[in-house]
């Protein structure tokens, strides 16, 4: 005859068994959780993989003495060598390409950043007749690739003595990315509150005071995502630059890559050099800047 | 002087907007009207142009010469278009869900899928170039020191293969964009519908498909168009790749390859601006079409949570 005492021990044994049943299916099924997890993220991590790859190819090669390139083709270099990259920065002058991009990408998005801020402003601040369709006729420009309309405006530019100079460079990306830019800052500048202004103006400050002092500080990090995204756009231009820029003095980065391939085709080492020396710090710097980078193209991708 | 002076005292708005505007005028209305204009001109850039009406639209799609390079050059960016839907859309999908699933290393992913989006296309380009040439080329070395030196071959000589490569490297380049657009979209369903379907009993795939998926409608939206106009107005990869006659027998020659050519690639000032432009005005009709079918089924598709 079982007691009370029995059966609650019987009791609590099953439920102690239960548990631990529980337990170790639990287990069981978190490790099948993780085993499909991980499974279903391994063609994420080959792609990631077989990315690093494609781009350590040009990455490692430059490191390899002319020599030396055509017996390993595949392996690390067994002698690193700075020749190739020394060589391509001196006797190629890419020291020069890299100040003619620099020079052209901070004037470039500087100009962009003070115009489109100003324009922007006078479009959202002010009531004026016609404001709306003044708006959508700035916005115009967004449908219009500038592949389009390349012939006349090189015609123009040409006119206008913006051929083959970087002032010209600076002013023509100034257009071009115009449009976008008014819109995302116009739908900045719309969100700040009238008081402000209002408030600045009692207080004896002029309009352009009022915009320069209060409004563009306020508007500091839509200028960063802006700036981000036109400098990387100008930077990486090839387009453009390609019809409005042909002294070899003049060429930026992406130019003198194209260029300096078309030249010297058989010698590999150095076309990896070149490439180096214009791939690497672009990285470096996503890396450093990695979210603003991502989170300006994406919001600039969609308008 | 001093009455235009007043006028800008009076309307503060013009001084802001004054630049901008002189620039926009100068350097994008003028030449966009200009660029129509053209389209029904004779021209050769340099001398008269003669208004011959919608002769050049014709010559695009009956001349001899032209048409069926027009007619290639459309089929090919259209097929880069489908190509890339083929490619990038699936896989924009599949890393945008184990990324949001935050998995081991998912951040450390997420840049370096988006990475390539910041190198310039003349890198990809002549990287490309240098990864696929038959005699040195990584590609076919390593399919050499693995024993399949018979699938060795000049990658870039095989029409097929040069248009599978072109959307490939777009896909590389670009699919960051799509991605982050997915995954944005993903963290702002909430999570009450995921958990409320797991209750009733949903699985994986049924969650996705029934709440996930119809919840991105407006991002997939978005993708679908940028992903199409990126694909029609393709210059830079084909062109370094293929050079200006779009490759071996026009293989990944474009809209874009074919408009250069056309207005700028005879040195001996046979140019034909007018047709040249005629191409650039299609393009832009084809986007503008696709660009108003967005916005339509945007508005229709709006989803509140």
């Amino acid at each position: 005859m079982l007691g009370w005492d029995d059966f609650n021990n019987r009791n609590r044994t099953v439920q102690i068994l239960s548990e631990k049943g529980e337990e170790k299916l639990r287990k069981r099924n978190n490790a099948g959780k993780k085993f499909v997890t991980l499974l279903l993220s391994l063609p994420m991590y080959l792609y990631c993989i077989g990315s690093l790859i494609f781009l350590s190819y040009a990455l490692i090669n430059p490191f390899k003495s002319n020599k030396e390139f055509f017996q390993n083709l595949l392996g690390l270099p067994r002698q690193w060598t700075l020749e190739n990259i020394i060589q391509v920065w001196k006797a190629a002058e890419f020291y020069k390409y890299y100040i003619n991009s620099i020079v052209v990408t901070v004037c470039a998005t500087l100009s962009i950043l003070v115009i489109a801020s100003l324009t922007a402003y006078g479009l959202s601040r002010y009531k004026f007749k016609f404001n709306k369709k003044v708006n959508s006729f700035f916005l115009l420009g967004m449908m219009f690739p500038a592949t389009i309309m390349i012939i006349p405006l090189f015609l123009v530019a040409r006119n206008l003595g913006l051929v083959d100079n970087f002032r010209g460079l600076v002013v023509i990306f100034t257009a071009t990315t115009l449009s976008f830019s008014v819109f995302i800052l116009a739908g900045f500048f719309k969100t700040l509150p009238h008081e402000v202004h209002e408030a600045a103006k009692i207080d004896g400050a002029g309009e352009f005071r009022i915009f320069w002092k209060i409004m563009m500080p306020m508007a500091r990090p839509i200028l960063g995502t802006l700036m981000t995204i036109t400098a990387i756009n100008v930077w990486n231009d090839y387009f453009i630059s390609l019809i409005m820029i042909y002294d070899n003095d003049k060429r930026t980065l992406p130019l003198a890559l194209a260029n300096f391939y078309a030249g010297n085709q058989a010698r590999w080492p150095l076309l990896f050099a070149a490439l180096f020396i214009t791939t690497l710090p672009i990285i470096i710097v996503f890396f450093i800047g990695s979210k603003q980078i991502v989170s300006g193209l994406t919001a600039g991708a969609t308008k | 002087m001093k009455k235009i002076l007043n006028m800008v005292k009076q309307r503060p708005f013009l001084f802001f907007i004054a630049p901008g505007a002189l620039l926009y005028l100068v350097l994008i209305i003028y030449p966009m009207f200009s660029t129509f204009v053209n389209s029904f001109c004779q021209w050769d850039g340099i001398g008269e142009k003669l208004f011959i009406g919608l002769s050049n639209f014709k010559m695009l799609f009956t001349d001899p010469i032209y048409a069926p390079q027009f007619l290639n050059a459309l089929k090919n960016s259209f097929i880069f278009v489908v190509l890339c839907y083929i490619i990038q859309v699936p896989l924009a999908f599949y890393f945008a869900y184990v990324i949001n699933r935050k998995v081991f290393l998912s951040k450390t992913c997420q840049l370096l899928i988006f990475m390539p989006q910041v190198i310039s296309q003349v890198a990809v380009g002549l990287l490309v170039l240098l990864f696929l040439d038959p005699n040195f080329g990584v590609v076919n070395n390593g399919l050499r020191a693995i024993g399949l030196g018979s699938w060795a071959r000049g990658w870039l000589g095989d029409p097929v293969i040069l248009k599978l490569v072109v959307a490939v490297i777009l896909t590389w380049k670009g699919i960051g964009i799509p991605m982050m657009l997915l995954i944005a979209n993903m963290q702002s369903i909430p999570a009450e519908y995921e958990e409320a379907a797991a209750l009733d009993g949903a699985n994986e795939w049924n969650k996705f498909r029934y709440i996930t998926l119809p919840l991105l409608k407006p991002a997939l939206t978005n993708i679908i168009v940028l992903i199409f106009i990126n694909g029609i107005a393709t210059f830079d990869i084909p062109y370094l790749l293929g050079g200006m006659n779009g490759g071996p027998s026009g293989a990944i020659d474009t809209l874009g390859t074919m408009f250069y050519r056309v207005a700028f690639g005879s040195k001996y000032l046979t140019n034909n601006m007018g047709l040249a432009t005629a191409i650039a005005v299609i393009q832009f009709l084809i986007m503008v079409t696709v660009s108003v079918i967005q916005i339509s089924l945007l508005k229709r598709n709006e989803t509140e949570y």
